[in-house]
């Protein structure tokens, strides 16, 4: 898939996206394709594919054949990156960070650092982070501002065993169905609720099913840059530079414009009727304390320094 | 150039008696080791994997699953036996019988050709015993077992929802309620097309009524015990149907909930050797499912070739240079998806064709329930056309006809699912007004 | 063979008893216990893909997969045997490149250890389904590539097993 050039190489490489073309993430990889075709005069060629066509449309797939190569660079969640390594679970631990000013320094800094570390081990170079953002609670029954008012509720979540065991610590009923049934059956109340992050709900248009939703930031939700690390190996130099500059740019172009639409987005979605509930900070310690056992059940398993580092400690 | 040699493939696989399956599979095979190499080959069976390992296809083998079920019990006998009661009488008796039975089968079942092997085995027969040549009786159950696939529960609608849903939001739920008012439709057109054929063949003396057929007016206590002995049968639609609009299943629950009632069912009505049967039954329903998932499997490759290589978006841009009128395009469309039809099955062509027809169908902001509607009017078509339609086949098979004889007696038909065709695509709220009705989005 | 048919049929049996019945149970544990068993999505799509592989491979057994026959048979003894050959060596191509690759997936899953999402299973197990079931169509192609072969005539019983 490439060929030698007189003195540098070219490349054709396939780069997946989970999300449509519409998306901030597409619109990074469209930044990154077109910032590589100039910087290399043309010699490095990205073709990008929305939806995660390249592994139909199965996210989990898409990572394990970036791992594997046969797919170049995709954009993906942490929480995907889960199925190789459980440590990737800690950037999605509950109530991490208050707000993204904490979350920054962090994935500048060492937590950002010891990620890049276990994904190398898994075969991956990580370019940079992106964001699907924080993770927000809607639901059709009433407004959600305290633990107890989650109780006996049908929520729907990604079937990640964490978000499982933190739902029942809430006293939720989690439900893990597929994301394509969860419009139907919000309708038609056959679950009460779901999370997601603001984009996505808007995206889905939930607002049409759900009356109200809590601006809870409960969980961080953020996203790879990442290249197969084969490949990125057997570059030159110069092209490890070119593509951890442009890529680590893209990146945190992502981020950046993720942030402005999420801003707008809250606006339509309040004003399509939504009720939106920013909890206080001493809301937000009752949920804190309430799932704290997740902390006693996963420090473990995530890996205390990195937790630290997480923790911004 | 990629899109005349994957379509080419295809069909040269296709004519040279390749199974479809391994037809869609090889092909894109071919092509994708050409344009991207080696690596092309672990992409088939990255995607292959996943396009079956689908939570929302789970509907599909349960749906199969319950249909099998249903005809093992006797319930399509039961089904047959009220509707007699009902209608038998009339002049018209058998193909009112013949129809409504399919209508209903179809309520209970997800799929065409099931719907035929269910009720073909009794109706067939009835029908040439009242008179009717048999080509025509095969033709009638042919082609309103396709209603199996219009009228829900509709593995074909499932699919759609899967297929589409990548690009447009279409819920299950709303494709199914647009598909009962055009798969009534269908009924009523066969009936007409029925009568049609029986009083010009009266005119011409070719129809004659064998001697020793009672033809009497049920009494109030026979049409009772009838009822009660359908009344398990009936229920499937109320469950399935009920259950999904009243919130309590998703369209996959449903099929579960009605395997385990047919189970029940089962059960109750016989009660030995069930076991035995059970396992007959799994085993059939396996096979059945495998036939139908190992094309979606190797479709999605294909499919994802359409895509990718921007074949979908050429041809719709080339569809779209045609002509602006909406009135052509449609009908454009309808003409592609016949002649589509007729050779190969509905599944496929939802791969196929979905993608290339979608941006079409979002420019020219035609509801995508309606479109799912007319796309599977056509593809039900499909299944009774000649030369590759399932239905046929085994209506064939059942009338002890030959597949050629069976093809012209199916004329009138086709001529009428093509009038109910023309209404559905140009009269939109034949499909959404039930819908709409009851805000199902 | 015999051995191999009952092996096939009880496969189908059991991952299709087990996806009724893990899949039921969830309908009752969510609307009666209100309790989510939704994690064993992941058994039921992979039991899903032992049962279309699986079941390929005995409709490839029974004639069962939807074709066009029309210019076969229509065709003399010699030309038909081409044909059979040529649509065999098709069949293989696919599930051949099914077969290998599947392997390659489940071992690769098996390097990394890969776990499901919800279960925390080794993914390998699970997929394995692919694999198992495309060997079952390698074999079932070249018996009854052969089977044709000796008959010479076909018996295609198109649609009986067809939906
Ligand atoms: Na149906
Ligand atoms: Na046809």
């Amino acid at each position: 898939e490439s060929s030698e050039g007189s003195e540098a190489k070219d490349y054709d490489l396939k780069m997946s996206v989970t999300v449509s073309d519409s998306s901030t993430w597409y619109e990074a990889a469209e930044k990154l394709k077109e910032d590589l075709a100039k910087e290399s005069d043309g010699r490095i060629n990205l073709e990008l594919f929305a939806n995660e066509q390249l592994s139909g449309g199965d996210s989990g797939k898409a990572v394990e054949s970036l791992a594997k190569g046969s797919i170049d660079l995709t954009f993906n969640s942490t929480i995907i990156y889960s199925i190789l390594d459980d440590r990737f679970g800690v950037a999605s631990a509950p109530f991490l960070f208050n707000n993204t000013d904490e979350v920054d320094p962090v994935f500048a800094g060492e937590g950002g650092e010891m990620f890049k570390e276990i994904l190398a081990e898994k075969g991956v170079q990580a370019l940079g982070y992106g964001e699907n953002g924080f993770r927000q609670l809607t639901n059709s029954k009433l407004e959600i501002k305290n633990p107890e008012d989650l109780k006996g509720l049908k929520i729907r979540i990604p079937g990640i065993t964490m978000y499982t065991d933190l739902y029942r610590e809430l006293g939720t009923d989690p439900q893990t169905m597929t994301f394509s049934e969860v419009f139907t059956a919000l309708q038609q109340g056959t679950i009460d609720g779901q999370e997601n992050p603001i984009d996505v709900i808007s995206s889905s248009k939930l607002q049409e099913v759900q009356d109200y939703m809590t601006l809870w930031n409960y969980s961080y939700d953020p996203l790879v840059l990442g290249m197969n690390k084969e490949l990125y190996d057997s570059m030159s130099d110069e092209d490890k530079e070119l593509f951890d500059r442009l890529g680590k740019e893209a990146a945190a172009y992502q981020v950046e414009i993720a942030r402005e639409k999420e801003t707008t987005q809250i606006a339509d979605l309040e004003a399509a009727g939504m009720q939106i509930y920013t909890p206080t900070e001493e809301e937000i310690a009752q949920f804190k304390e309430a799932s704290n056992p997740i902390y006693d059940k996963y420090t473990d398993i995530w890996g205390a320094d990195l937790l630290k580092a997480f923790q911004g400690e | 150039m990629i899109a005349l040699v994957l379509f080419g493939l295809f069909f040269l696989l296709v004519f040279l008696r390749v199974p479809i399956a391994i037809s869609l599979g090889v092909s894109s095979i071919i092509v994708l080791v050409s344009s991207s190499g080696i690596f092309g080959l672990e992409m088939v069976t990255d995607i292959m994997y996943t396009s079956v390992a689908k939570f929302t296809l789970l509907a599909i083998p349960f749906f199969i699953l319950a249909g099998v079920i249903m005809e093992h019990v006797g319930i399509s006998k039961r089904l047959i036996d009220f509707a007699q009661t009902l209608v038998g009488h009339r002049k018209s008796g058998i193909v009112l019988v013949t129809v409504i039975v399919a209508v209903f089968f179809a309520a209970i079942s997800g799929s065409g050709p099931a719907t035929v092997a269910a009720i073909g085995g009794i109706l067939i027969p009835a029908m040439i015993k009242n008179g009717y040549k048999k080509e025509t009786a095969g033709a009638l159950v042919a082609s309103s077992g396709a209603i199996g696939i219009v009228i829900p529960p509709s593995i074909a609608f499932i699919v759609f929802a899967v297929v589409a849903g990548d690009q447009i939001p279409v819920t299950i739920n709303r494709l199914f309620m647009a598909g009962v008012v055009p798969g009534i439709l269908m009924g009523v057109a066969f009936v007409i097309a029925a009568l049609v054929v029986r009083s010009r063949q009266e005119k011409r003396g070719e129809f004659i009524l064998p001697e020793g057929v009672e033809i009497r007016k049920a009494t109030g206590k026979e049409r009772w015990d009838a009822f009660v002995g359908a009344f398990p049968g009936l229920m499937i639609p109320v469950i399935i149907l009920g259950g999904i609009y009243g919130g309590f299943f998703t369209p996959t629950e449903a099929a579960v909930v009605a395997v385990v009632y047919g189970l029940l069912v089962g059960m109750v009505v016989n009660r030995k050797d069930t076991f035995k049967k059970m396992y007959r039954i799994f085993i059939e329903a396996a096979v059945q499912t495998a036939v139908v998932m190992i094309i979606v499997s190797a479709a999605s490759v294909f499919a994802y070739i359409v895509t990718t290589e921007q074949i979908a978006r050429d041809i719709s841009d080339g569809i779209m240079g045609l002509t602006s009128n909406p009135i052509l395009i449609l009908l454009l469309i309808n003409v592609l998806l016949l002649i589509a039809g007729a050779f190969i099955d509905a599944i496929s062509a939802y791969y196929i064709f979905v993608p290339i027809l979608l941006p079409i169908i979002i420019f020219l902001e035609v509801d995508p329930a309606v479109f799912g509607v007319i796309m599977t009017v056509n593809l039900a078509i499909g299944l009774f056309t000649p030369p590759v339609g399932l239905n046929l086949y085994v209506a064939a098979g059942i009338s002890g006809t030959n597949i050629v004889e069976i093809s012209r007696g199916v004329v009138p038909f086709i001529v009428a699912a093509i009038v109910v065709l023309m209404l559905v695509t140009y009269i939109p709220q034949i499909s959404t007004f039930l819908p709409d009705l009851l805000n199902v989005k | 063979m015999k051995i191999l048919n009952y092996f096939e049929e009880v496969i189908l049996f059991l991952a299709f008893l087990t996806m009724t019945i893990i899949a039921f149970s969830n309908i009752v544990a969510r609307n009666m216990a209100s309790l989510s068993l939704s994690f064993t999505e992941e058994i039921t799509i992979n039991l899903f893909v032992l049962l279309t592989f699986v079941g390929t491979a005995v409709g490839v057994r029974r004639y069962g997969h939807l074709g066009f026959t029309l210019i076969f048979d229509h065709m003399n003894p010699l030309f038909r045997k081409v044909f059979i050959v040529f649509s065999t060596l098709m069949s293989l191509i696919l599930f051949g490149v099914l077969l290998w690759y599947g392997l390659q997936m489940v071992m690769f899953q098996m390097d990394m250890g890969q776990k499901t999402p919800s279960l925390g299973w080794p993914q390998w197990i699970l997929s394995s389904a692919l694999p198992i079931g495309a060997f079952l169509c390698v074999i079932r192609t070249i018996q009854v590539g052969i089977e044709e072969l000796k008959l010479e005539k076909h018996s295609v019983n198109k649609g009986d097993e067809a939906v």
